[in-house]
């Protein structure tokens, strides 16, 4: 959950949802629109930049977050690059199975862009996740006109999330204060009195939650503002301007 | 003059699985006053504030609010809850937001009220409680007592007649108690009816006009904190006095007249004072 304590805890925590927003999904547009792994490859070093030294997320940090999506996509790229059917520079060969592997060219090109657009876009989200908190995010959808429900669905979920794993943290404590977790046998059996205990527990928490909305007033809709934040006229423009500018390359240039 | 604003009359609450809760109770909360409500666990205080603003429903007998007895339509149930505020023991099974401001909102805007006065109110109940510079702390973030009172505050939000709270000083920190008990006050100037649970007898004897006490869901005493709380039958099923009743009493039996003038000492501070001035006017004859 270190995401979350990065998004409330930034130099960058102040701006207005939007305007993060409004840049993060235009250069991932332009990530995603360009013909060549040059511009792709640029934003994935001005994101870091920016999440870095920009919103001042340690980059220790940032690298053990970013490592994850960024190794599955090297993994599934290289998938793209590998080929059974007689590829430029082969690989390996089994006569015994009749398989033949190698990278070709135009695999290997297909893998480079791929890679390319993927890693500017992820670092491009994980810009905005990193400094910008669910809340804000979820106020922004709303402002757009994402669904009623799916909000609300949201707000409570990411509410339940930190409550759960508090539940699970504090059961957790108070087995291994009691020696639950001393051998396999007894983490087996400790864990499956967790799982039950969870059960039970959530669903009496259900039923709270339930009952302390009914007592304000709940009707059938879960009402409620968000924060006001104003939005700023240079920030505004230097992200619109910085992300169309970031789409017009990306159209522009052909390999 | 003292008129009833919640009266309950032979209220019976059963639980599924035939678990009496509450038994022909019969209390009323006076106007403008502060009443304690005291008992056991499991004695059926939270039971009792379920049933104040309609969340559960008595099998038998009935509960009047102003005089009239509460229905338990929408729109009915809409107006006791705006008129009847409810504080929750957990505060995290009331938080449902991560984002507290947000949470706050939610009960205003229950009552149709527009967006601009909800947001005063808002801004209001953050600053009363004392949650200024919070609001955009994640709600998993912050301490006990914080949510707790995010919680009021999302209560108070909705300006009730009436504020319900259960164990409202449970986790907080001497200064916030000390803090919130002023809070309590002012509201009490404005014209609040206040009503908590706590298991804090000294508390219950400083803070009460009334107070309340429940015995396996039936009602043990009912009247002024200082005549019921010291009551022999109450003692036994407590299991204690409020200590500055019996400080007061054993320094009276050496026959230091802490009680002079009618004077009766609630409090720790108060029991102190009444002591100095006794020994001073003593030395000094
Ligand atoms: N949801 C429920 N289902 C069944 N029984 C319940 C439920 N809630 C409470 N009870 C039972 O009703 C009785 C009264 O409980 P209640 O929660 O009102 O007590 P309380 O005075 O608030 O206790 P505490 O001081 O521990 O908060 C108890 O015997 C309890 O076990
Ligand atoms: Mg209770």
């Amino acid at each position: 959950m270190h995401i979350d304590t990065f998004a409330y805890s930034n130099r960058w925590r102040r701006v207005h949802p939007g305007e993060k927003a409004i840049f993060a999904l235009c250069c991932l547009t332009a990530a995603l629109l360009s013909r060549t792994v040059l511009i792709p490859l640029i934003i994935a070093a001005l994101m870091a930049a920016m999440t870095i030294m920009g919103a001042g997320i340690p980059w220790r940090g940032y690298l053990r977050i970013a490592i994850l999506p960024a190794a599955f996509l090297i993994w599934s790229c290289l998938a793209l690059a590998v080929s059974f059917s007689g590829g430029e520079l082969p690989l390996a060969h089994f006569p015994a199975l009749q398989l033949d592997i190698s990278f070709s060219r135009q695999g290997i090109n297909q893998a480079e862009l791929a890679l390319a657009r993927s890693l500017g876009a992820t670092l491009s989200l994980l810009f905005l996740a990193l400094t910008t908190p669910m809340t804000e995010i979820m106020g922004l959808l709303r402002s757009i006109g994402t669904p009623k429900l799916f909000i609300e669905l949201m707000t409570i979920t990411y509410r339940q999330i930190f409550i759960f794993l508090d539940m699970a943290g504090q059961i957790r404590a108070a087995q291994e204060a009691r020696l639950g977790y001393a051998s396999a046998g007894k983490a087996i059996r400790s864990m499956a009195g967790m799982a039950g205990n969870i059960l039970l527990r959530t669903l009496t928490r259900a039923r709270h939650n339930h009952q302390a909305l009914l007592a304000r007033g709940y009707g059938d809709e879960l009402l409620f503002l968000s924060p006001r934040r104003n939005w700023s006229t240079p920030n505004l423009l230097a992200a619109g301007s910085a992300g169309i500018i970031l789409i017009a390359l990306a159209l522009a240039i052909h390999s | 003059m003292t008129t009833a604003v919640i009266e309950l009359q032979g209220v019976t609450f059963t639980y599924p699985g035939d678990i009496r809760a509450l038994d022909n109770f019969t209390a009323s909360f006076v106007r403008g006053r502060r009443t304690a409500v005291l008992g056991r666990n499991g004695s059926g205080k939270t039971t009792l504030f379920s049933l104040l603003n309609g969340l559960q429903r008595p099998q038998s007998g009935q509960i009047l609010f102003d005089g009239r007895t509460i229905g338990y339509d929408r729109q009915s149930l809409l107006k006791l809850r705006q008129a009847v505020g409810m504080v929750f023991q957990d505060p995290d099974s009331q938080l449902f937001s991560a984002c507290i401001y947000e949470d706050i909102s939610f009960g205003p805007l229950n009552l149709g009220l527009p967006e601009n006065e909800v947001r005063t109110r808002v801004e209001r109940a953050l600053t009363q409680m004392k949650l200024s510079g919070l609001e955009n702390r994640p709600t998993h973030s912050l301490s006990f007592g914080q949510k707790k009172r995010a919680c009021i505050a999302g209560v108070l939000a909705m300006q009730p007649q009436v504020l319900v709270l259960d164990e409202p000083f449970a986790g907080l920190d001497p200064v916030m108690a000390a803090e919130f008990s002023a809070i309590l006050d002012e509201l009490q100037r404005g014209g609040t009816t206040l009503i908590i649970a706590t298991h804090d007898l000294d508390l219950a004897y400083a803070w009460a006009d009334q107070v309340i006490v429940l015995q396996e869901g039936r009602l043990l005493a009912d009247g002024a904190a200082t005549e019921a709380l010291v009551r022999p039958d109450v003692h036994a099923e407590l299991g204690a006095s409020p200590i500055v009743a019996e400080i007061a009493a054993v320094i009276a039996l050496t026959g230091l007249d802490v009680y002079a003038n009618g004077y009766l000492p609630r409090s720790r501070a108060e029991l102190v004072k009444s002591i100095a001035a006794k020994t001073k006017g003593e030395s000094t004859r």
